[in-house]
């Protein structure tokens, strides 16, 4: 949906690591957009990358990571926003929650005490208001027995409602962008729905947009509008979720969705994917994924490709794509 | 379900730990598997399938003699695990073997691969010594690892060629029995498919029976003939893959199918959500455990637990509401 102005634009994003071995690439180039309310999701294999291009939005990198290229959110520079203008954004605008909420979460103080010090940032200083606010919160996220929670301490709580904590938490300050990072990995996958649910209910109530960070591509066709799809620090394939699900123009996305078993038949073989990702320090010459493709030719292996549309908001970074719907 | 005798048989398995006892508090009962019946044939295999905690590792490891079940008991080949020596269990563990989630933490960091191989071939005193190296090697090419991986030690390894080594290991010793504990679950997803598709068809080429526990039900339909599903320590439906899974009856089956994500966008409303989560098994629910969160609950599911029953089409389900 290209509305007039993106809410977050990612232009060129390279993240580098200083490793004793020299410079280790670890995104290489990453162009993403996103609408404001629309959701997107980032998906990927361990090591691809999504998670620090997800860390570089916030500017969570870790020290001895360096962030190059531009983060236009709200037509601003992220990257080179001073740290004060920073701090004002996060949590206001942006904000983020992971896989693991019981980490995330303060285990010496209670959920009410951390959803009114997350609320008072708003300005408000009224304790017993911030209160009522908080139970109204986590009443919003599903959780039960509120007024009750807000006196629990993080781990009287539960992994599902550890998650609808932080959701609150988050939600709190009514943020434009959420960024969600395996938001549901370490849940069983009866409270995994629940969470799906309410993250769709919250897009739909305040029309705040979310970049969801996966490897689980049916949590993607559960959830988002488009996708992205991230091999060994690049985006090698992007549109909306019903084109790229069912006309996936990159090999390896077409692998991934075929590797992936079945709940309504069965095949005879899964189809998988030979050998293993490359690691950052070993990048192949010329396509990343040239190695383990099946449609790769002797091209593939001298110029990393570079990312085209072939279809209205429907791209590839291939030589020798799949077929693209007829227009 | 084979008409001989089982492979392996689980009689009403109660396993209760006591915990949390100290100077000021009384010690509590905790009830990890009750009344669990199940079996293996031969060559078949079976998916266990529930969510964190259900009992579904607790009840491998009781088939392993790690756990001693508090009630009930296990047999292989009509065999009460409970009358076995020490010197029965070395043959046993020969016939059953097991593959655990994290392939790292099963494998000796300090050894290589091929050694590894080699040192359970030794411990068994299968094969004349000199040719065991040969075997190991083979049975690593089984699986798909070449004499130049299978020189490497764990680490230098991916998460998928570990597993693969954990997998030569355990089929070196050529038992009837694998039990599978979640053991693709730490992999990504294109690798996940390669290791799948090594067990199916090794389980295909060796007349394998497997045990294959697992939250993944998608999974599970791939590779097995018959499921069981676990809430809370007990079973509460049991059949043929094709008819659990196309056609639930349990309402905690019923919720468990429709809340995996589909593999492709769907048309139209995102399924029903069942609300809650499962509760500690500290405090059981009374009657039917999955009563507090059931929609089709009545009062007398919160009174009498109901019992695994046969249904018209030849599965077992233990619910009032059928």
């Amino acid at each position: 949906m290209p509305s007039a102005e993106p809410l977050l634009e990612i232009r060129g994003l390279t993240v580098d690591f200083q490793g004793t071995v020299g410079r280790l690439p670890v995104v290489r180039s990453v162009d993403l957009a996103l609408s404001p309310g629309e959701i997107l999701g980032l998906v990927g294999e361990s090591g691809s990358g999504k998670s620090l291009t997800c860390l570089s939005v916030m500017r969570l990198l870790p020290e001895t990571a360096k962030a190059g290229g531009q983060i236009l959110f709200e037509g601003r520079d992220l990257l080179g926003l001073p740290e004060e203008e920073l701090v004002a954004l996060r949590g206001s605008a942006l904000a983020m929650i992971g896989q693991e909420p019981a980490s995330a979460l303060n285990p010496v103080r209670t959920i009410g005490r951390q959803l009114v010090e997350a609320l008072a940032l708003g300005g408000q200083s009224d304790r017993r208001r911030l209160l009522s606010e908080a139970e109204g919160l986590l009443r919003q996220v599903g959780m039960p027995d509120p007024a009750a929670r807000l006196r629990a301490y993080p781990h009287q709580l539960s992994g599902g409602q550890c998650q609808r904590a932080m959701i609150a938490m988050m939600i709190a300050r009514r943020p434009r962008l959420l960024l969600a990072d395996e938001p549901t990995t370490a849940l069983d996958v009866t409270v995994q729905a629940q969470i799906l649910q309410l993250l769709r209910r919250l897009r739909r109530q305040h029309g705040m947009a979310i970049l969801l960070v996966t490897h689980d591509l049916g949590v993607v066709a559960e959830l988002c509008d488009r996708v992205a799809v991230m091999y060994a620090g690049r985006i090698v394939e992007s549109g909306t979720v019903a084109d790229v699900f069912r006309h996936p123009l990159h090999p390896y996305t077409a692998g991934l969705l075929a590797a992936r078993p079945r709940i309504d038949c069965r095949v005879a073989s899964l189809a998988s994917i030979p050998g293993s990702p490359p690691r950052p320090m070993a990048l192949p010459l010329g396509c990343a994924f040239a190695p383990r493709c099946f449609r790769a030719g002797s091209d593939c292996a001298v110029t990393e490709p570079g990312f085209a549309l072939l279809a209205p908001d429907h791209g590839t970074a291939c030589v020798h794509p799949l077929e693209a719907l007829p227009a | 379900m084979t008409a001989a005798q089982p492979l392996l048989a689980l009689q009403d398995v109660s396993l209760a730990f006591r915990t949390g006892g100290g100077l000021v508090r009384r010690s509590r009962r905790l009830t990890v598997l009750d009344g669990v019946n199940l079996e293996v044939g031969a060559g078949e295999a079976l998916g266990l399938v529930g969510e964190s905690g259900c009992g579904k590792s607790s009840l491998a490891k009781t088939v392993l003699n790690l756990n001693r079940p508090t009630a009930g008991n296990v047999r292989y080949r009509g065999r009460d695990l409970a009358s076995c020596t020490p010197a029965d269990w070395r043959r046993l563990r020969r016939q059953v073997q097991y593959i655990f989630q994290d392939p790292l933490a099963s494998l000796d960091p300090r050894m290589r691969v091929l050694d590894q191989v080699i040192e359970v071939l030794a411990v068994h005193d299968i094969g004349p010594p000199a040719e065991r190296r040969d075997r190991a090697l083979a049975e690593l090419a089984a699986v798909g690892l070449d004499p130049d991986l299978a020189a490497n030690y764990p680490h230098a390894l991916s998460g998928g060629q570990r597993q693969r080594a954990v997998i030569a290991r355990a089929l070196a010793l050529d038992p009837k029995l694998l039990i599978c504990d979640e053991p693709v679950s730490a992999l990504d997803v294109s690798i996940q498919a390669q290791v799948v598709n090594l067990l199916a068809e090794l389980r295909r080429a060796r007349g394998l029976a497997l045990l294959f526990i697992s939250h993944d039900l998608s999974l599970v339909r791939h590779l097995c003939e018959r499921v069981a599903i676990m809430y809370m320590g007990r079973i509460v439906e049991q059949g043929r893959v094709e008819q659990i899974l196309d056609r639930p009856l349990h309402p905690y089956t019923r919720a468990l199918v429709a809340a995996i994500p589909r593999a492709e966008p769907r048309r139209g409303e995102p399924p029903e959500v069942i609300e809650g989560e499962t509760p500690s098994l500290l405090d059981p629910p009374a009657g039917c455990r999955f009563h507090p969160r059931c929609p089709r609950a009545i009062e007398r599911c919160a009174a009498e637990a109901p019992l695994l029953t046969a249904q018209p089409d030849g599965r077992l389900a233990a619910c009032h509401r059928l």
